[in-house]
């Protein structure tokens, strides 16, 4: 990177303090990147599997996890849904929810 | 004005625009914008240069690569069966330029990485503050001997980059006559998608079952089984194709005679009407150029799983199929890469630290038929104590394919395209 000034170095060291929510949303934020592939940009998908985007949080959170143990019946899901904690899973709900 | 001169003075415009455009940015931070370059826009390279830009519209991005259009090798596997034309495997790069990334259509031929300096075909020199490589795969073909001659002469291809050679594929099957043997020759781990060859026998026997019933796939696997979805594919070939697809293990492919169209393995001499060898692979030329191919084998590059930024040279970041590690070579890995690397960028340009605990997702359709496909799907989660990719419980193949499983896989397609390139 080129050159600061000391009032952007004095900016920049207070950014970089990112507190652990911030880490939070990022971790959450990359996670759900990774969905779209399957579920669309956005959480519109152009084909047959489902769309996420505004669906009801706590439907979202229950169908992830009701796919995780296999109560509901999955093709893929189940075999992803147990790589993500319960937490990631609550938050990827928000995250889904919260898109239009 | 050459050609070369227009273009790169159209991209210096390009680039000014940009940064008038994101002036806001720019009176925050009080820093000028970072500059990152990303070589190849296939799977992993495009996607890298639209997350940064989605995610940060501070960092500014040019991505290069030779090709006017994108060629998907997903998928490439119905052409060669014959259930969809190549035009379908040709999507356009033009929304890529409306995130703001500066593309070049030209060829990285070297790096100067003490510089932080690209050199291109078309006589620029370009400097960046990161470097992300994302080049694919080269082939070892003079592993095989006689490949290249017989590939000059067009009795032989590996089809494994999407272009002319699938077509070249696709016709010699059609001009196969019935009765005909058509040989695939995979190699061992690791490689660019595992479960293409086996995908790909599927593709052929479900054209062969209709058009040439009497015609046989003889399958020499350089690998010890068929590793990806094996039991998945075994029970398909058994219920759809029985008796046609021959799959003979342990048998790299080490010679091919194009006169006579011999495939020569270490222990028998095979003959074909069609014969298809996918020689092994290893990181572009380019990577070895860089300093960034640095394994043992001298095959891939280490990198650090947080970042992806090489082990050996400073300030450049390797993604998508070069990459050392367990993560299978595909699309849709190359994808999440990108958006981890995108994410880690974006951290360190900001100097903040990336996030140390990254976890990818991997996938892939592999069709049995016109209407059914298997699956895999696992996920893997950075561990910074074992500095590795962790497999999670439950991950792996299914054991059956199934209708579901193509119609899934088909919007998988349609939403990579789109999230890629849309
Ligand atoms: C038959 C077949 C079927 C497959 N099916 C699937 C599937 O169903 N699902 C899946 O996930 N994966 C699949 N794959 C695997 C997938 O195609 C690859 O893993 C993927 O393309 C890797 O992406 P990448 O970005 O690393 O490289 P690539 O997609 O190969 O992109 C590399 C790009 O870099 C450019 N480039 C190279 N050198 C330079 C240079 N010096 N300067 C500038 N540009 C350069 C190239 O032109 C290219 O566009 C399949 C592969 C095959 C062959
Ligand atoms: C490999 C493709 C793929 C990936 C990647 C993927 N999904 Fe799915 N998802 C599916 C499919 C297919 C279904 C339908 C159920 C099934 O057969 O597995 C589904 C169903 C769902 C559902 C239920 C939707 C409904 O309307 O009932 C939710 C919620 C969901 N996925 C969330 C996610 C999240 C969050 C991620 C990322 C962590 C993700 N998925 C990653 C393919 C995928």
């Amino acid at each position: 990177m080129t050159k600061q000034s000391p009032l952007a170095a004095a900016v920049l060291a207070c950014l970089s303090m990112a507190g652990p929510t911030q880490a939070e949303d990022l971790h959450i934020k990359v996670i759900a990147a990774t969905c779209v592939n399957c579920h669309g940009q956005g959480g519109q998908s152009l084909g047959a599997v489902p769309s996420l985007a505004g669906q009801d949080v706590a439907y979202l959170q229950t169908a992830m996890l009701e796919q995780r143990s296999g109560v509901r019946e999955t093709t893929v899901m189940r075999r992803y849904m147990n790589g993500y904690t319960d937490t990631e899973i609550a938050k990827l709900a928000e995250h889904f929810s919260r898109l239009k | 004005m050459n050609p070369n001169r227009r273009q790169f003075l159209h991209a210096s415009v390009a680039s000014m625009a940009l940064a008038a455009a994101s002036g806001n940015a720019f009176a925050k931070s009080g820093k000028s914008h970072p500059h990152v370059v990303v070589v190849g826009a296939g799977w992993g390279g495009a996607t890298c240069a639209k997350y940064l830009r989605l995610w940060d519209p501070g960092i500014q991005v040019t991505l290069i690569e030779p090709n006017p259009h994108f060629i998907s090798c997903p998928m490439s596997n119905w052409v060669v069966g014959g259930f969809q034309d190549f035009d379908y495997l040709v999507k356009s790069y033009d929304n890529l330029p409306r995130y703001g990334i500066q593309m070049l259509q030209d060829l990285v031929i070297g790096v100067d990485a003490d510089k932080q300096v690209v050199r291109t075909r078309g006589g620029r020199r370009i400097r960046y503050d990161r470097l992300v490589l994302a080049p694919g795969m080269e082939w070892m073909t003079e592993t095989v001997e006689g490949y290249e001659d017989g590939a000059k002469a067009q009795k032989v291809m590996h089809a494994f980059r999407a272009g002319p050679e699938t077509l070249l594929l696709r016709k010699q099957l059609e001009a196969m006559p019935d009765g005909g043997v058509f040989i695939i020759a995979s190699p061992p781990r690791p490689g660019r998608c595992v479960s293409g060859p086996y995908e790909r026998a599927c593709a052929a026997a479900h054209y062969f079952k209709q058009h040439k019933p009497k015609s046989k796939i003889i399958m020499l696997d350089g690998d010890i089984d068929i590793v990806s979805k094996g039991p998945m594919f075994k029970a398909a070939w058994k219920e759809f194709y029985p008796g046609m697809i021959e799959h003979r293990p342990n048998n790299l492919a080490m010679g091919f005679d194009h006169r006579e169209m011999v495939v020569r393995t270490e222990f028998e001499d095979v003959k074909g009407d069609v014969v298809n060898i996918i020689p092994p692979q290893r990181a572009p030329r380019l990577c070895k150029d860089v300093g960034v191919r640095n394994d043992a084998l001298d095959r891939w590059c280490g990198i650090d799983f947080v970042t992806y930024e090489s082990t050996s040279v400073p300030k450049v970041h390797v993604i998508g199929d070069p990459v050392l590690s367990n993560m299978p070579k595909s699309a849709h890995v190359s994808n999440n890469q990108a958006k981890i690397c995108a994410a880690a960028l974006i951290e360190i340009l900001n100097d903040r630290q990336p996030l140390p605990t990254p976890v990818i997702g991997s996938t892939s359709y592999s069709i049995t038929s016109d209407h059914t496909s298997g699956s895999i799907a696992v996920v893997m989660r950075y561990d910074p104590a074992k500095k590795a990719y962790i497999r999670q419980p439950e991950g792996g193949a299914n054991t059956r394919h199934s209708e579901l499983d193509f119609a899934y896989g088909r919007a998988w397609h349609e939403n990579m395209w789109a999230d890629t390139l849309g």
